[in-house]
């Protein structure tokens, strides 16, 4: 299936795009960032760390959550909000 | 209210903007750009990165949450994104209820919300010319 995936922070940073469009084998959220760490290895550290949360649709999941067809599923790196 | 913006805000303009009836209490935080990292260091400017629509969505989350919580008449979030200098305003919230301890409660609870949940990025860029995005 097609899905977007969204990329913030250092996460665009390292995979110098904001937005692309992803071939997932597979219908779940971990299917998606296996495919993810094939496309982009850079992130593999990020990914595989537990260091990113997951949003599908602007919701949090976890990892086991179903993907649907043309699904945005965004790469949430450990968020700075508000001020110090 | 919730707004993300790049450009500065009023705190007068927003607080017009508040319902008030009924409030004894009108309660802001507001946070700015400092000139010093957490270690230290000298800051040159920072830039702020956000999912926009998910940020918008836990905001009002936030807001519906805080009024509930501690019986607000109204609550306000506005979060700056893009680059800052040193001083400049960043994020403002504001809290109206009958009496003063429900808001200055309140505000402490959204400000804290917001830093856990809103998906919301900053790069701190150096005066010695370094980089870094923070991480919590």
């Amino acid at each position: 299936m097609k899905i977007k995936v969204l990329f913030f922070a250092a996460l665009r940073e390292r995979a110098r795009t904001s937005e692309i469009e992803l071939d997932v084998e597979g219908n779940s959220v971990t299917d998606a960032l296996q495919a993810l760490e094939q496309r982009f290895p850079d992130l593999t550290p990020w990914l595989q760390a537990g260091r990113v949360h997951i949003a599908v649709n602007d919701e949090y999941v976890k990892s086991d959550t179903p993907l649907r067809e043309n699904d945005t599923l965004a790469l949430i790196p450990p968020v700075s909000g508000g001020c110090l | 209210m919730i707004r993300i913006q790049r450009e500065d805000f009023s705190i007068d303009d927003i607080i017009e903007e508040i319902q008030c009836t009924g409030a004894g209490a009108l309660v802001s935080f507001t946070g700015r750009v400092r000139d010093t990292s957490r270690d230290g260091d000298a800051v040159h400017f920072v830039e702020w990165d956000v999912y926009e629509s998910m940020a918008l969505k836990i905001f009002q989350e936030i807001r519906v949450e805080a009024i509930s919580q501690f019986g607000l008449i109204d609550a306000a979030i506005v979060h700056r994104y893009g680059r800052q200098q040193p001083g400049e305003n960043l994020v403002l919230i504001v809290a109206a209820s009958a009496h003063r301890k429900e808001s200055f409660r309140a505000c402490e609870f959204m400000m804290d919300e917001i830093k856990k949940r809103v998906p919301l990025w900053k790069k701190e860029i150096l005066s010695n010319g370094e980089e870094r995005w923070i991480e919590g």
